[in-house]
């Protein structure tokens, strides 16, 4: 199979599973009997008001329709009106929710790649007390809370030493991009926008305000990375190649580092995917301890405002985004990899 | 071969430089932003100190400070609709009404009126204007504007909000424009504290070329459209909202201020920070993100900081009380005697000390104490009166035995420490062997619905003033029908005629016997148990000043002010 | 043929007792798993005080001889609510371990077994839900029934099974050509007695180990469930809701109440992890 069949047939294998994935998370808020209109007001509200909520909502239809009519909205981009204030839509909110996760999301998968694959070179190197206790640093970073290990760090650097904002992601008002050609380029990536416009003291800010959430979670996170490293440098060690540089007497430094961590690394991108939920349920847990406006913070708090289809958009949005990088990495993985597409 | 080993290595040559220019980035940052703060300040400094630099003071002020909570506006900043603390307290920044309190006092001074007068029979107000107040936009004040913003109070008739919610809709009849600087309000009968309705929020005037007559002013993100505001201290630069919650408020001095030749408001520039919880807005307080916190912190915080010179705990009379609540609905709570029982049997000292560690007072009187009229009513039945309670109980057919068995509900995410205080009434009330407690507790949003549709049994409710008058401490609780948002289903003829007494009679001596009368009444009837009141506290750093806690609840950021 | 039958309490007694690599792990990961199932279950019995009860001490004070792990906010004992504090939480996990398994497992096993396009359908349902993050479907199903051991375990539960369906499908496809599977379909078995009497057994190992990593993410999601504030009554003792609280008082120095409750999380997730890091270590030499 060639690459461009396999790409193929690895895309038109997601639509389905997308489609299945959003099937779910409409039954799963569908199934309960009643109208979640209720839910948010009172019991004794006017009937009336309840059922022009309703009517508006959509809620009176038949729950065929209500399913058509949701994937249909999906295909355009809508993904409801939210429950609460005015029916201001789901969608525009959730993109402006989005950097601030995706943000948070690049940093701390960043410092899980370095730490894990630094630790887990580390260990094959040395071997000995060394590699087990960076093993079991692999083992007990995964077994623990992130919003535990963003605890230590708030209190040490932002309470102790008073080096780092333990809240938000900006102090004052974010930077805004840049205008090339008429374009306006903003991507609600504060570190990003920030170099774009040229302002480095904006860059510091933001990006001071990044370093402990994406500790937190690349920690907890790098876990994986670590064991995945080690396995694979293990076996690539072993593999005649590097026997055989060995053999021409080529320095263990560069025999690690040049032969065993480079064939090492390629794995580590499948792992990326795989992670990838747990470094969104993660980012939930991060947003919420730092105060950081991103996507889960938006998910906790229109719980708590009973807001359902904000509850619903913000899932499916994550759903759609989750099937989406997978298939991207296994993409890449296939590129990488011809042995993939076989 | 060769060419491979050379890539592998330029890889790794490029991620190790990216991370030394982050560390190396950072540390430029952690080192360059301390000068950088104090070269902001200095040029402040001269610039607000250089046309006094003769002067003998060398004191230099920040114009700019940081205030942390963890309240957010509920929903807007339109008197017609904002009926929540924090949209309050903003619109009380942002606004003025025609008269307003001096501050650290419960005395009505004038704002955007000058004078006033009442007519003989009482019903009929009249307030003469400040002349020459304008909005930002220049539109002016005067009183088609008082008038206009009264009428469209009535036109919108929020029934969830302020208005509606103090009954100042069946409390004004009309409102007269009497000539361009002079407005009267008639009532459709006397009403004692009219003066004080006249400082609350409902009634301060907006601006009409925003707020239209018949659509409340939502959060739009674009701060001219969606602020009805504008003749208060601060204008409304910056608002960031964001599902359904605030993320930061941006104010800076109203150049229009009617005081503005006073000096106010003392900082130019403040901005307010939305926190998640007392945890972040701590940490936030502890690593100097924040000048000021104010509500909620927690007791322990409060504590821990009464002993830090770094810091400076502010404390006011707290005007917030939180009480216990019985549906009469609910068997066997329409018997009185598990009623008193209950009262009896708790224990004030056990929540005042080992939940909120002395940072609360024993409340004795839905009417908080150190407002007027307040009477010790609840202590006939003393704290922890088990002898009396077990009486009672053995009167209403329990024993150790048949215990009475109940659950009492409380609500999360809103008030402090309900499970704290939950707790410490179900060890009081087991305390007397004859009460077996069971406790349950609901989401905020949940906790409401239950409470209107019945489905509680005890629960707890607490209550900040609308405006400082004892009125409002006893008729929201009680209506005639015995719902209102409580759902007591409490009705007693001789509680609805008191209350309508009290909303009518002006003469003080009057109003001290029906008050007393009312208070005694609750106490022997308690379908409410009050618990405790509140003290408020804001903790600063020791640089500021100006912070002024009283009996008003309002946080006045005008007076704010803090040394470079 | 006679043939040897799997008996699990066999299984755990050679793992911990028999040579081989991972021991080390796995008898770390079982005493600790043995040694919090213990404490939760005869808290009752050693637990010096009441866990709930407020004013048992003066607040927030640091561990001392008569509170060895010192009291919360509102004068509770630490030490008896860690006692009592593993037993919400380990049930959830519990729970949700044996739902998931009890649809995942036989699902997987017959939809292998079946194959054709039964088998592609359900597998690529299973595919769709295996990387969706538990915790955000788990907010999503509490947001809507509300909170109690049973929501949380279902909603926890959903998006394991298919990690179970998965590796008992891959392991049936490959066992299901083997002889004796065969020699049993011959001598007229029917299918279900095949799956279950001839198949399953073999599998048990593979499914007791996605059973731990199932155990640790489902303890760490309970956890992160009560810390957004969707977890059980605040009321009861409980690590999660403790770590949760205890972070209200740390910055004001009470560095014990998460210090206890963060660890006691970190090891309960800590000794599942460690059981199926023992035995993927001794199943493939390549990480030894």
């Amino acid at each position: 199979m060639g690459l461009r069949e396999y790409i193929l047939t690895r895309v038109i294998l997601t639509i389905p599973m997308v489609f299945i994935l959003l099937s779910i998370v409409f039954f799963v808020m569908r199934i309960l009997p009643g109208n979640p209109v209720l839910l948010r007001f009172e019991k004794n509200a006017d009937p009336q008001l309840i059922a022009s909520y309703t009517h508006k909502l959509g809620l009176d239809k038949p729950l065929y329709i209500q399913y058509i009519d949701y994937i249909n909205d999906l295909f355009h981009g809508n993904l409801g009106l939210s429950m609460s204030g005015d029916f201001s839509p789901v969608a525009p909110e959730i993109m402006s929710r989005f950097p601030a996760t995706l943000e948070l999301a690049i940093y701390s998968t960043l410092v899980a790649i370095l730490l894990g694959i630094g630790l887990g070179v580390l260990g094959v190197a040395k071997r000995g007390k060394v590699d087990s206790a960076i093993k079991l640093y692999g083992i007990i970073s995964y077994a623990t809370p992130v919003f535990f290990v963003g605890m230590v760090l708030q209190i040490v650097f932002g309470v102790f030493l008073h080096v780092l904002p333990v809240y938000g992601r900006y102090d004052g008002t974010p930077p805004s991009g840049i205008t090339v050609a008429g374009i306006h380029i903003q991507t609600g990536l504060y570190t990003l926008d920030s170099l774009l416009s040229g302002n480095f003291q904006a860059f510091l800010n933001s990006a001071s305000h990044i370093v402990l959430p994406s500790i937190a979670l690349g920690v907890v996170i790098s876990g994986v990375f670590v064991r995945i490293t080690r396995a694979n440098m293990l076996e690539t060690i072993r593999a005649d190649f590097v026997i055989a540089a060995r053999a021409r007497g080529l320095k263990e430094r560069t025999v690690l580092l040049g032969y065993a961590l480079k064939n090492a690394i390629l794995p580590v991108v499948t792992v990326i995917g795989l992670q990838f939920a747990i470094l969104v349920s993660g980012a939930v847990l991060t947003e919420t301890e730092f105060s950081i406006q991103g996507l889960g913070l938006y998910l906790v708090d229109r719980v708590y405002f009973r807001d359902y289809t904000a509850v619903q958009g913000t899932v499916v949005f994550l759903a759609i985004i989750i099937t989406t990088v997978s298939l991207l990495i296994d993409i890449m993985y296939a590129y990488l990899d011809p042995r993939v597409r076989l | 071969m060769k060419l491979k080993k050379r890539e592998a290595v330029s890889a790794a040559t490029v991620i190790a430089i990216i991370v030394i220019i982050l560390i190396a980035a950072l540390i430029v940052y952690l080192y360059t932003t301390t000068p950088q703060q104090t070269q902001t300040t200095t040029t402040s400094t001269s610039q607000t100190t250089s046309p006094t630099t003769t002067t003998t003071t060398s004191i230099s002020y920040r114009d700019k400070i940081v205030i942390g909570t963890t309240d957010s506006v509920q929903s807007t900043i339109d008197p017609a609709d904002a009926y929540d603390y924090f949209g309050d307290n903003i619109i009380q920044n942002l606004g003025e009404g025609l008269v307003n309190y001096r501050p650290g006092t419960t005395e009505i001074v004038p704002a955007l009126a000058t004078s006033w007068s009442v007519s003989p029979d009482g019903k009929t107000w009249t307030f003469n204007l400040r002349q020459g107040v304008k909005f930002a936009d220049g539109t002016p004040f005067n009183a088609t504007v008082v008038k206009y913003s009264i009428d469209r109070q009535f036109k919108i008739d929020e029934p969830e909000g302020p208005f509606a919610g103090v009954g100042l809709d069946t409390i004004i009849n009309r409102t007269v424009v009497n000539s361009q600087y002079q407005v009267s309000f008639v009532l459709n009968q006397p009403t004692s504290f009219f003066l004080s309705l006249a400082a609350f929020i409902a009634m301060y005037p907006v601006n009409p070329h925003v707020a239209p007559m018949d659509r409340i002013v939502n959060y739009t993100g674009n701060v001219n459209t969606e602020n009805p505001n504008g003749l208060g201290p601060y204008i409304l630069t910056n608002w960031v909202r964001s599902g359904g919650k605030d993320v930061e408020m941006d104010l800076t001095a109203n150049p229009n201020y009617w005081n503005a030749s006073a000096g106010y408001p003392k900082t130019k520039n403040i901005v307010i920070k939305f926190f998640t919880d007392s945890a972040s807005l701590n940490l936030a307080l502890q690593s100097g993100q924040v000048d000021i916190a104010y509500r909620q912190l927690s007791p322990t915080d409060i504590q821990a900081y009464q002993g830090n010179p770094n810091f400076k705990v502010w404390t006011g009379p707290g005007t917030f009380i939180q009480y216990l609540v019985f549906n009469e609905k609910q068997k066997p709570f329409d018997n009185v005697l598990v009623r008193k029982a209950i009262a009896a049997a708790i224990d004030r000292s056990l929540i005042v000390n080992t939940v909120f560690l002395g940072q609360v007072q024993p409340l004795y009187s839905m009417i908080p104490a150190g407002m007027q009229y307040h009477v010790d009513a609840f202590k006939v039945y003393g704290d922890a009166n088990l002898a009396y309670a077990e009486n009672l109980l053995q009167q209403a057919g329990y024993s150790q035995t048949n215990k009475l068995t109940f659950t009492l509900t409380y609500p999360t995410g809103h008030y402090q420490s309900t499970d704290g205080i939950a707790q410490a009434i179900k060890q009081a009330l087991e305390k007397t062997g004859m009460i077996s407690v069971n406790l349950a507790s609901e989401p905020w949003a949940n906790y409401k619905q239950s409470t209107s549709a019945d489905q509680l049994q005890v629960y707890i409710y607490g209550w900040y003033p609308d405006f400082v008058d004892p009125f409002d401490y006893t008729s929201p609780f009680l209506p005639a029908d015995g719902i209102g948002f409580l759902h007591t289903h409490y009705v007693n003829q001789n509680m609805t005629r008191l209350i309508q007494q009290a909303a009518s009679t002006s003469d003080s001596s009057q109003l001290a016997s029906i008050y007393q009368s009312i208070q005694q009444l609750i106490a022997s009837d308690a379908p409410l148990v009050p618990l405790f009141q509140g003290i408020s506290v804001a903790v600063s750093s020791p640089k500021v000043g100006g912070i002024v806690l009283d009996a008003t609840t309002i946080f006045r950021y005008w007076l704010l002010w803090e040394t470079a | 043929m006679k043939r040897e039958y799997f008996s699990p309490s066999r299984f755990i007694f050679y793992s911990i007792l028999g040579r081989g690599y991972g021991r080390a792990f796995i008898v770390a990961g079982f005493s600790i798993i043995a040694f919090l199932s213990t404490m939760s279950i005869i808290a009752p019995f050693i637990s010096p005080h009441d866990p709930t009860k407020i004013g048992i001490g003066p607040s927030n004070s640091p561990p001392s001889p008569s509170f060895p792990f010192g009291t919360d906010q509102y004068g509770r004992d630490m030490l008896s609510r860690i006692i009592w504090g593993g037993r919400f939480i380990l049930l959830v996990a519990f729970t949700a371990v044996l739902i998931c398994a009890s649809i995942g497992v036989p699902i997987g096993l017959l939809s292998s077994y079946i194959g054709g396009n039964l088998d592609r359908s359900v597998s690529l349902i299973m595919d769709s839900v295996y990387s969706f993050p538990s915790l955000i479907l788990a907010v999503m199903i509490i947001s809507i029934y509300g909170t109690s051991v049973i929501n949380e375990a279902l909603a926890i539960a959903v998006v394991y099974i298919p990690s179970y369906f998965r590796v008992v499908r891959s392991q049936v496809l490959s066992i299901k050509e083997l002889q004796y599977v065969e020699a049993a379909k011959c001598s007229g078995a029917n299918t279900l007695s095949i799956l279950f009497k001839h198949i399953l057994p073999s599998i048990i190992s593979s499914i007791i180990v996605v059973a731990t990593v199932n155990f640790a993410d489902s303890i760490l999601t309970t956890a992160g469930l009560d810390f957004i504030g969707l977890g059980l009554p605040v009321n009861l003792p409980d690590w999660g809701i403790d770590l949760t609280y205890g972070r209200f008082e740390l910055a004001s120095g009470s560095w014990w109440v998460i210090l206890s409750s963060g660890t006691m999380i970190l090891l309960a997730a800590l000794g599942f992890s460690l059981i199926s890091e023992g035995y993927a270590e001794r199943q493939n030499p390549k990480i030894r």
